[in-house]
């Protein structure tokens, strides 16, 4: 049994489901559908398949999350990712967190922001626009959320960077509770 | 259709609509998503009215009467009042359980907790539309919550 990781890295790990992912070849043609469009357009993950289950939903989430993360305008894809990472590090979703991590280190160049992230939570001592858009996502993850957008505005962001910041930290509620709830992350290099 | 803007307060032709408008796509699947999770063409074990309970009964966890009061529909569902909690109805317990502890602490849930889903009788698809329908609902809050925030600090 390959161990479970129980601390925020940004080295993606293996994601194991707790029930049984749908198989392709005895998939409904409802399934077969929502199953066309993949999340980044990526192979089919066992996490994708796991949804697949719930074709209806899947069909619609897919293309409302890659609009989401992807779309052009607004706010740049890195700081999307960092609203992604604030919401995982409230929710404990240590594999979303990984995987955002590592986009907004590959689209900064940098980790040394994610390294603080992950040392010291929402609070982490960060370049002042990037420490207002971290803790806003970390106030709107909560239960309930929480929204003051006077931080968001002092620090230089417009209305439509806002909206994108709601919408990519929003999104990652729904995520958190997927992939942390319906599944554990687990070592890559297990057996 | 939902009408997130509407339900946000923001009013037709206000600033903020316009700076809303190229996320026009996003709304629409927004709205798309949640008639998929209230009331799919295939609910399997987890009825329109029981869902649109847990729906309001999520709004009201976080503190969003506005938004309880427009998903729990005429006759809203017993699931609605967080203070049900099932009664002696083993597989309601366990559904509400699951809802409550994903709407209000998910950092909690772990394998355990989808066993118990398991052992009332749920099978892998209804625990994962129970997942979607809980999951989107936090994000339908926040959302809300965020563009109320927006509107109301213009």
């Amino acid at each position: 049994m390959s161990h479970v990781i129980e601390e925020f890295t940004a080295q993606v790990p293996v994601w194991r489901p707790y029930l049984r992912p749908v198989v392709l070849e005895e998939a409904t043609p409802a399934q077969r559908d929502a199953l066309k469009e993949t999340p980044s357009n990526t192979k089919v993950s066992d996490y994708v398949l796991v949804l697949a289950h719930d074709p209806e939903t899947l069909s619609v989430r897919t293309p409302l999350f890659n609009r989401i993360m992807y779309d052009r305008g607004g706010l740049s894809r890195a700081e999307r990712e960092l609203g992604a990472v604030g919401s995982s590090i409230v929710n404990r979703c240590i594999y979303c967190a990984a995987v955002h991590a590592d986009r907004y280190n590959q689209l900064t160049r940098d980790e040394s922001a994610m390294q603080a992230v992950f040392a010291a939570g929402a609070d982490a001592d960060l370049e002042p626009r990037a420490r207002a858009i971290l803790q806003f996502a970390a106030g709107l993850a909560q239960c309930p959320p929480e929204a003051d957008t006077a931080p968001l505005r002092a620090a230089g962001l417009d209305d439509a960077e806002m909206v994108d910041l709601v919408l990519s930290t929003a999104l990652f509620g729904w995520a958190n509770r997927l992939m942390h709830t319906l599944g554990e992350p687990v070592a890559k290099d297990a057996p | 259709m939902l009408d997130v803007l509407a339900l946000a307060g923001i009013a037709e032709g206000s600033p903020l609509c316009t700076v809303l408008e190229p996320r026009a796509p996003v709304f629409e699947l927004t709205a798309r998503a949640h008639a998929a999770v209230v009331a799919p063409g295939e609910p399997g074990g987890l009825s329109h009215a029981l869902r649109a309970g847990l729906a309001a009964r999520m709004a009201r966890l976080c503190g969003d009467e506005k938004t309880a009061a427009l998903l729990q529909g005429a006759e809203p569902h017993e699931a609605a009042d967080p203070a049900f909690d099932g009664g002696s109805d083993a597989r309601a317990t366990a559904i509400l359980r699951h809802v409550d502890l994903l709407t209000v602490r998910p950092r909690d849930a772990t394998r355990g907790d989808v066993q118990v889903l398991v052992a009332a009788g749920l099978d892998e698809a209804d625990i994962v539309r129970l997942a979607e329908l809980v999951s989107f609902m936090a994000y339908l809050l926040r959302l809300v919550a965020g563009l109320r925030a927006l509107e109301e600090g213009r």
